[in-house]
């Protein structure tokens, strides 16, 4: 199982971009950015007129601003967790509770099966014994409940917390 | 009021050397693994879990993700909404488009270079977000298979590591902290307490993260406080 990358990806590609333009301004104005006028406007008349004139660029600037927009929404979602979660799966919870019949006060107690493998998260109190917890989740519980909802070799990942 | 002990150096348990340190104001005992001293004894299955460990729990820069992927949603869907109304012929008003072109069109690139150094500034702090692996969101734990990777909360350990020094006799408070490389354990006792009792807290939280398991957490520092009166 690997960590989600889309974000590191998006913010790689928008970093990478913003970096560029403004190396490129920079550049530009130290008169560095080979053989291009420094002084020149931002955006020259004669570009200025022409997009007066002919409307067609603009659609084309709104239409890839709108593919844009709809690209960062879905980024958005799928980094909220939309698709990603995975279902929550009873079975599970229930035999992970009955694995660790023995630990007093387990709270926060879910399973969850994704696409990417299977997602489990307790909670303990302070005075229980986490080795015993984490001995029993690895040699144990984690492979009956892959055997019985999903398969042996789903990858998963375990969150433990300890509470006051 | 908290006063300052005699600086200790001991030896805790027998299966891990143990090196001491001394700190101006408190009693201090560093337990260190016969593995972190030599390398190369038999680390490479640990060191092996820890990256697949780490690999899985680093931080998904879920929060820096979230805010550049609203920006960037919000400003372009607005920016496209405006330039389709100005060509229809009812502007929106939402964003000054106009007012931007009539700015770039009397701007020159000189006069950019504090915007434009700005651009590179955030587009590096983007890029460093993307490439640095950062700290795990959770302390990863040794497991025997390698599909399975169990990581505990930082809180959550602090508080099992509490809950074990807090256990010795003669120990009033217990405070942990996690650091980078160690974690730090400080006690505060009553005054007319001995060094054993400083032995006996590092065997006690060395013993609970042994039996947790936690992958490179590193050594371990007591620190004794003694209570005046």
């Amino acid at each position: 199982m690997r960590q989600y990358a889309g974000n590191r990806v998006g913010l790689a590609l928008v970093g990478a971009t913003l970096a560029g333009l403004g190396a490129y301004a920079w550049l530009r104005g130290q008169d560095r950015f080979f053989d291009l006028p420094p002084n020149a406007r931002v955006l020259p008349g004669h570009v200025h007129r022409s997009l007066a004139d002919e409307p067609w660029p603009l659609w084309a600037l709104a239409s890839a601003l709108l593919f844009l927009s709809l690209v960062a929404l879905r980024w958005l979602l799928l980094c909220l967790g939309w698709g990603r979660r995975g279902d929550s799966s009873g079975t599970g919870t229930a035999m992970l509770f009955v694995g660790l019949k023995g630990v007093e006060g387990l709270g926060r107690v879910r399973v969850r099966v994704g696409t990417d493998g299977l997602r489990i998260g307790l909670t303990c109190p302070s005075p229980s014994d986490v080795g015993a917890v984490v001995s029993k989740l690895d040699q144990d519980i984690v492979g009956r409940i892959r055997r019985e909802i999903v398969d042996d070799d789903a990858p998963t990942v375990v969150r433990l917390h300890v509470r006051r | 009021m908290l006063a300052s002990g005699p600086v200790m150096f001991g030896q805790i348990g027998g299966g891990g050397a143990v090196r001491a340190i001394g700190a101006p104001c408190t009693s201090v005992v560093v337990m260190t693994t016969l593995q972190q001293i030599l390398p190369g004894a038999a680390v490479t299955p640990q060191r092996t879990g820890l990256r697949r460990a780490s690999r899985v729990l680093r931080p998904a820069r879920t929060l820096p993700g979230a805010l550049v992927s609203l920006t960037l949603a919000a400003a372009s869907a607005a920016t496209a909404a405006e330039v389709v109304s100005g060509l229809l012929g009812a502007p929106l008003g939402w964003v000054p488009v106009d007012d931007a072109v009539k700015l770039a069109s009397r701007t020159t690139w000189p006069e950019l270079s504090q915007t434009a150094l700005s651009l590179v500034a955030v587009g590096t702090l983007m890029l460093l977000l993307a490439a640095v692996p950062g700290r795990c969101t959770l302390v990863p734990v040794e497991t025997s298979d390698p599909l399975i990777v169990v990581g505990i909360t930082r809180s959550g350990l602090r508080r099992t590591l509490r809950a074990a020094a807090q256990q010795v006799a003669g120990v009033d408070r217990a405070r942990v902290r996690l650091r980078r490389r160690t974690i730090e354990v400080t006690v505060m006792t009553s005054a007319e307490s001995s060094g054993a009792m400083l032995r006996q807290v590092g065997t006690a939280v060395g013993d609970r993260l042994a039996g947790v398991g936690t992958l490179g957490t590193g050594e371990v520092v007591v620190r004794l406080r003694r209570r005046d009166g």
